[in-house]
């Protein structure tokens, strides 16, 4: 009986795990089996519904005109980064899989996509989508300085949305169209101020504010001659003109009228619904929210480009880009290549674009009707495209993350401060930044 | 059976081991090796020895992290023991209601985080919160905050005890029914026999109820503290750990050491730090539980 047990003790434990580490082998999804003639390759994506309802209208034309090939759509509508990495780190990544230019410098850096423009014979894609989509999407390896990590589907900017029916209700001009800091100033204080000769149901803030993510405020650093990181990836935003715009951006919480509500007063609220509720004149956002003010705003509006330092310069706006990747270590390049080329072909670009969500990497996409939409609001859709020609990427590197959470903690005593901030008070907080560069967390 | 069966009894434990071995004792233990290396889960860990932890006690925001754990634990557990152990007395003594009482009291603990949370998060919303409207009237707002409404999550001074009441209200029906349960396999006539001698209800209380209940008590001590350090949940719905870091416990500063910077050795070196301190806490408990756990 001894033997038996210790026997059965041994034989079924091996034989589980035997059973487990053959079933974690396995590579294909079982739950959608691919006839063997074709050539199994998984996608993976985040979206909303109708954004994969959409997809997969793709993915069902791809089917007609690839029949050897079957792609497997992972949706990951959540936390997406997080689960790619565990997908990474499983050794089990998606052969094509969505990406923006903030998370790819991170996979590329450890090898993890391939260079796209092996596959394109030495065409140029610069006539086919937006350069600075391209190069927001680009990386560097040991052979090629211009690596394409993946070909992209949008890009993201943010502009100014303004609520023209409140300012007409508080008797307050519209901004010139190529509107200064200035301009902005004066509009902002105009809202504040007008409230004490206008009575609203409740009171009124000029502008929206965010402390992360810093694409939000970048915005405000860069029209004023600043930067976040310089060309070769040192801190900068402790340089004077840095300064300058990031305590501009901290004071509008302060003074007699503050322009912009705290935290602590808008709640658990977000600025887009505040804007929605009419309790914020100006937003700062994304092309994502028109789909939203669309449906929902009772009001008019429309977007501005972000003020400019002065009328000589242009709005510099950052500019991200979202596109497919290719995974080094797929098995499948051929057809993942062409799923990509499919993805991204002006008719895809279309369909994405008719949602309203997204500004197309494709400019003969962005000047149709598709995007531009004649008749829907924005009545100013252009403006999302103007400011790519002066768009600056938003510093993208493998530890961006991490430096952006260290930042915005060290930035801490200022978020939410109604006491003004002087530009020494910020450079000397911000300075010791510039000594950090080679620590964990830091670019 | 187990003598003439041990076979038997290797099935039935069998899946259970293999269980705990591949979903436990593994991770546990790659987790220990991994808090020695730099790890971002997409490259090769590389070995660092002791940095991981060396990075952790040079970081003031691990003492201010672990400060605030320490504040939350020993608040959700205070306010749930006391809470639980009144509330049991109470329902305790109720001729009639008593499964109408343990119904309402364990209501929250079923009830879904992520709604709890959402409310909870309303109710204390500093422009439309229902707490600050019921505040209002009674003169409190103006003489904490000069009138206006208190930011309660969104204030360093009030974020962490605003956390705790609701952690508190949503974990204390579970504190109430184990007690009540205790309370109730006290023998009625040890009660009776006290009252005959004169005893007031405190001293019933104090030199009867509560040195049986003792038992009952320490493992309420000893499972809410292991949750009370464990919890991530309502602060990452609620807070994200802010404002500044007020309320970040370590779980939670574990979770964005590991999913927000990708850090997993930091997050390693956390959770070994985590484990040391609910196994000391425990073994503590352990050891001290014999000077006022009655019958041990």
């Amino acid at each position: 009986m001894r033997f038996l047990t210790c026997l059965y003790t041994l034989t079924l434990p091996t034989i589980l795990m035997g059973c487990l580490v053959f079933m974690g082998c396995q590579h294909t999804n079982t739950a959608n089996p691919s006839p063997p003639t074709t050539t199994p390759i998984t996608l993976a994506t985040w979206g909303n519904t109708a954004e994969i309802t959409q997809l997969k209208q793709q993915l069902a034309l791809f089917h007609q005109q690839h029949p050897g090939t079957h792609v497997t759509l992972r949706h990951i509508p959540e936390n997406y980064l997080q689960k790619l990495h565990i997908l990474a780190a499983a050794k089990r990544l998606p052969d094509v899989f969505l990406i923006n230019s903030y998370h790819l410098p991170m996979f590329a850096q450890h090898g993890l996509v391939q260079d796209l423009s092996t596959f394109t014979n030495g065409h140029t894609l610069a006539n086919t989508y937006y350069p600075t989509a391209l190069q927001a999407l680009s990386f560097k390896t040991n052979t090629n300085p211009n690596a394409l990590g993946a070909l992209p589907r949008d890009v993201s900017n943010v502009v100014m949305h303004i609520n023209t029916t409140l300012l007409d209700t508080l008797h307050i001009p519209h901004p010139p169209r190529q509107w200064t800091m200035a301009d902005f100033n004066a509009t902002a204080q105009a809202i504040c101020q007008s409230q004490r000769q206008v009575a609203l149901p409740k009171k009124v803030y000029g502008v929206s504010f965010y402390k992360q993510p810093a694409l939000f405020w970048l915005p405000w650093v860069w029209n004023h001659g600043g930067e976040l990181l310089a060309d070769n990836g040192q801190f900068a935003l402790h340089q004077p003109n840095g300064v300058a715009g990031l305590a501009r951006y901290l004071n509008f919480h302060t003074g007699d009228c503050p322009i912009a509500p705290r935290k602590n007063q808008i709640g658990q609220a977000t600025p887009t619904q505040w804007f929605m509720q009419q309790r914020l004149a100006m937003m700062v956002s994304g092309r994502w929210v028109t789909p939203l003010l669309r449906q929902h705003a009772t009001f008019t509006w429309d977007v501005w480009p972000m003020p400019r330092q002065n009328p000589t310069t242009p709005s510099i706006t950052g500019v991200d880009a979202t596109g497919y990747a290719l995974a080094a270590s797929s098995t499948q390049p051929t057809a993942g290549w062409q799923l990509i080329q499919f993805l991204t072909r002006q008719d895809a670009i279309k369909a994405v674009t008719q949602s309203g969500l997204v500004v197309p990497a494709r400019p003969d996409v962005a000047n149709s009707d598709a995007f531009l939409a004649p008749g829907q609001p924005p009545a100013h859709s252009a403006v999302f495209l103007d400011t790519l020609a002066h768009g600056h990427p938003t510093p993208h590197h493998p530890n961006w993350g991490a430096f952006e959470k260290h930042l915005t903690h060290t930035l801490a005593p200022y978020w939410h401060t109604t006491n003004p901030v002087s530009t020494a008070q910020l450079a000397a907080t911000l300075s010791p930044l510039a000594n950090t560069t080679q620590h964990k967390g830091a670019p | 059976m187990t003598k003439s069966n041990p076979l038997k009894i290797w099935w039935f434990v069998t899946p259970s081991l293999l269980g705990l071995a591949l979903l436990t004792y593994l991770p546990t233990l790659a987790s220990f090796g991994l808090s020695f290396a730099l790890w971002d889960l997409l490259g090769a860990p590389t070995w660092v020895g002791l940095h991981n932890y060396q990075q952790l006690v040079t970081n003031p925001l691990f003492f201010k992290i672990m400060g605030n754990t320490v504040v939350f634990v020993v608040g959700v557990a205070t306010g749930e023991l006391l809470l639980a152990t009144t509330l049991a007395v109470w329902v305790n003594g109720l001729v009639r209601g008593q499964r109408w009482f343990q119904s309402i009291f364990f209501l929250p603990v079923i009830a879904p985080l992520i709604s709890v949370s959402l409310v909870w998060g309303w109710f204390y919303d500093p422009a439309q919160g229902l707490l600050n409207q019921l505040l209002a009237p009674t003169g409190l707002l103006t003489a904490l905050n000069n009138g206006q409404p208190i930011a309660w999550l969104y204030n360093e001074s009030t974020v962490l005890w605003a956390l705790i009441i609701m952690q508190v209200w949503k974990t204390v029906g579970y504190a109430f029914l184990i007690t009540l349960a205790g309370l109730q396999t006290i023998p009625d006539e040890v009660h009776h026999a006290a009252t005959l001698d004169g005893s007031t209800p405190w001293q019933r209380f104090w030199h009867i109820t509560f040195p049986l209940l003792t038992p009952t008590l320490f493992f309420l001590v000893t499972v809410t503290l292991i949750n009370s350090f464990q919890t991530f949940d309502s602060i990452y719905l609620l807070t994200q750990g802010g404002p500044n870091h007020a309320s970040n416990v370590l779980v939670h500063w574990l979770f964005e050491q590991a999913f927000d910077t990708f850090d997993v050795g930091t997050a390693c070196a956390l959770a070994v730090c985590l484990f040391v301190i609910i196994l000391g806490l425990t073994l503590i408990q352990w050891a001290v539980r014999k000077r006022w756990v009655y019958n041990e």
